[in-house]
């Protein structure tokens, strides 16, 4: 016996067991138990479900009754004048809107359809009644009956263009679409797709820059430079490593030069992560960066430039005693020695850090330090963070709360030319990668906006 | 020697790369299609995650903190300072809470949800109640304080903003009118095209400014995916990067050539 069985609704090969379809998402509770078949067994008709669930006192509802179009009979069901109504009649939404209108029947008396694109995340019927009765004294609420009319008339419009991918026997619904009647909304808006798909080409052909042409650099680079380059020597800096291995790969190119920097300037480092995988990722990027030190700070002795506090537990409710009195939230590093007693660490105890440095590849992580640490330490703050996290936490840097932003590998980069160091010649050719590869993706992604807007626009000439 | 320095010879470090690199292999696979391969690597990766979480809170959190303290001085009365010693309120106070959370997330998970909640779990809601109550109160006023106020500052410094220079100026007016316009689209019904309730004179210049917000707040959601597309592609970049271009693997290469010749 197979130990998985099809969807009924995509014909998916899914576990048996399983609660949703792994490809559309349909309910599939209890089908595979019986109710429907691993290949060809059909679906139990109302009549027989009822009897059956009287028989085991069930209760739950059917994923059947509230899908009608499982059903064996489904087509037999319809009634007479929805059979033979025309394909425009039984989908009065690809129809203009006025005539629409006028031929709704109410949604109870029509049969649920499957409608391509929400299949078996949201209800068609429910779809279909918020879509078209909107004050409805029924309570359906979904997602798209917020949107303005006009808003939902296009959307409408354009997952009407999904063929049902059920394969009724029936064929009436794929019948029914017909090219034209929809893609108008799209039509009017051609002098938008116009001007991006105009964007879109420039853009490609300014990209072709020459090789050793540098990412975009971002607002706030050179203001956390300065702040940490402007740090007298052996300032206590508390290092929130708010990162680990899952986003290192982009984080590190950020985060590498920064650390340096630091090094450099014989800043002492508190480092702590409330991320189980962030310690370790701290050491492996410190050592990195002390690997490419200059030798006076190599002369350092390390263990009294770095105290690792490790792994910081208590989420929210940690941070206020890490802002008002660290060395009594972090009382062990991860060597299990005192805290507290390191002479590194001693004016802490009579002031606030100089320089608050957070890596975070999350912008939740940046602002709970904003929030919870920075108010009660007044120290300023100088962000390392993911791309994806900069126009989030933006608003900061714009309130002056965050002095310095280095936000993804275009900050790091931008950071590594302020810093002028001899970048070795393995980085170099890594570096030359990253940019290549960035230039390339942002292509593809380029491409595939010009694609779907042309799509549109050949569409909306449909006549 | 610093504490950075690895306690592991390099030849384990290869191996951890190595093994790094079929584990990638594997979860990659899954662009392909969906096999015991790929979810091999995924339940592998998931599971080490999780054992190397435990570790971690063992010898970094449990063992230090708390247990290594406590037997070093279990008695509460220790010092001169009264009974509420840092013995109590740092040693078995956690331990104590700690253990009955511990117990009653065990029962609740033994399957016994239906039936009538058992005096361990009826005990151990007080201290969920505190950690809850106090997160959620940590965090509304962190809210308040870090975002919220210094947030509201900088938007009503716009008035203050008159002898600055004309850009910074522009800046400020449209940060302005955007966020009225997308406030005025998400919350006061303008966007549902419900504006009854709006004075009749009032309403074309409402409709407009919440269409200048509908039109920000797609533009918004623009930045933010673009930025995250940037992320990402340089997360994908790194990974490939590290797995066919880095000294480790160069090196495994001309290992396996060397072994393939018989050298």
């Amino acid at each position: 016996m197979s130990s998985t069985f099809g969807c009924p609704h995509c014909g998916k090969a899914n576990p048996l067991h399983v609660t949703f379809c792994a490809s559309c998402g349909t309910y599939l509770k209890g089908l595979e138990a019986g109710n429907l078949s691993r290949s060809s067994t059909p679906i139990p008709s109302d009549e027989e479900d009822s009897r059956s669930k009287a028989k085991t006192g069930q209760t739950a509802e059917n994923p059947v009754h509230s899908q009608p179009w499982l059903r064996s009979d489904f087509e037999k069901a319809d009634p007479p004048a929805e059979a033979a109504a025309a394909a425009l009649g039984e989908q009065p939404w690809l129809r203009p809107e006025e005539e629409a209108q006028e031929t709704q029947t109410p949604p109870a008396q029509r049969p649920q359809r499957l409608v391509a694109g929400l299949q078996g995340l949201i209800e068609p019927a429910d779809r279909e009644h918020s879509l078209f009765h909107p004050d409805s004294s029924v309570e359906v609420r979904t997602a798209v009956a917020d949107l303005p009319y006009a808003m939902r008339r296009d959307l409408r419009q354009i997952f009407a263009a999904d063929v049902p991918i059920l394969d009724e026997p029936t064929g009436h619904a794929p019948a029914s679409i017909q090219p034209g009647a929809y893609g108008r909304g799209l039509w009017r808006r051609n002098w938008v797709y116009g001007l991006l798909l105009a964007g879109i080409l420039l853009a490609l052909w300014a990209g072709n820059a020459p090789a050793n042409s540098r990412p975009h650099s971002w607002p706030g680079v050179v203001e956390a430079y300065n702040a940490i380059d402007t740090l007298p020597a052996d300032s206590i800096v508390l290092v929130n490593w708010a990162y680990d291995p899952t986003t290192a790969g982009e984080m590190d190119l950020a985060a590498l030069p920064v650390m340096q920097h630091l090094l450099e300037k014989n800043a002492r480092l508190l480092v702590v992560s409330q991320l189980p995988g962030g310690p370790a990722t701290a050491r492996r990027l410190i050592a990195l960066a002390r690997s490419s030190a200059s030798q006076a700070a190599l002369a350092r002795q390390l263990g009294e430039s770095l105290v690792e506090g490790g792994y910081l537990p208590g989420g929210v409710g940690s941070l206020a005693l890490l802002g008002q009195a660290p060395t009594q939230a972090i009382p062990v590093d991860i060597q299990g020695r005192a805290v507290g007693g390191r002479a590194a660490l001693d004016t802490l105890k009579q002031s606030a850090p100089a320089l608050l440095l957070i890596l975070a590849a999350r912008a939740e992580e940046v602002q709970r330090w904003l929030e919870q640490i920075q108010p009660l330490n007044a120290a300023p703050v100088v962000v390392v963070s993911s791309a994806g996290v900069d126009p989030v936490i933006r608003p900061y840097v714009d309130s002056g709360q965050i002095v310095g932003l280095v936000s993804g590998y275009a900050g790091g980069i931008a950071y590594r030319d302020l810093l002028a160091d001899a970048v070795p010649t393995a980085s170099q050719e890594s570096q030359r990668r990253h940019i290549t590869g960035q230039n390339w993706a942002l292509a593809v992604l380029l491409l595939v906006i010009a694609v779907g807007n042309l799509a549109g626009l050949a569409e909306g000439r449909q006549p | 020697m610093t504490p950075l320095d690895s306690p592991l010879p390099p030849a384990w470090e290869n191996a951890g790369f190595l093994i790094g690199f079929v584990l990638s292999l594997l979860i990659l696979s899954f662009v392909i299609r969906d096999s015991w391969l790929a979810r091999a690597g995924q339940y592998l990766l998931v599971g080490v995650t999780l054992a190397y979480t435990v570790v971690l809170v063992w010898s970094n959190v449990l063992w230090p903190r708390l247990l290594s303290p406590l037997l070093a001085n279990p008695l509460p009365i220790t010092d001169n300072r009264g009974p509420l010693t840092p013995a109590l309120w740092n040693g078995w106070l956690p331990l104590v809470v700690g253990l009955l959370l511990w117990a009653a997330g065990i029962d609740y998970l033994r399957g016994r949800r239906g039936q009538q909640q058992s005096w361990l779990r009826h005990l151990a809601a007080f201290p969920l109640a505190l950690l809850v109550g106090v997160g959620l109160g940590a965090g509304i006023a962190g809210a308040l304080q870090g975002t919220f106020l210094p947030q509201f500052r900088r938007a009503t410094e716009v008035g203050q903003l008159l002898d600055a220079p004309p850009p910074l100026l522009l800046a400020a007016l449209l940060t302005l009118v955007i966020t009225g316009g997308a406030l005025l689209h998400l919350q006061l019904g303008a966007a549902s095209g419900d504006d009854s309730r709006f004075p009749a004179a009032l309403r074309p210049f409402l409709a407009g400014w919440a269409w200048l917000g509908e039109r920000a707040l797609w533009l918004t959601a623009g930045v933010i995916f673009a930025r995250l597309f940037a992320a990402r592609s340089t997360l994908l970049i790194a990974r490939l990067d590290a797995l066919f271009f880095s000294q480790q693997i160069n090196d495994f290469w001309r290992w396996l050539m060397t072994f393939w010749q018989g050298g």
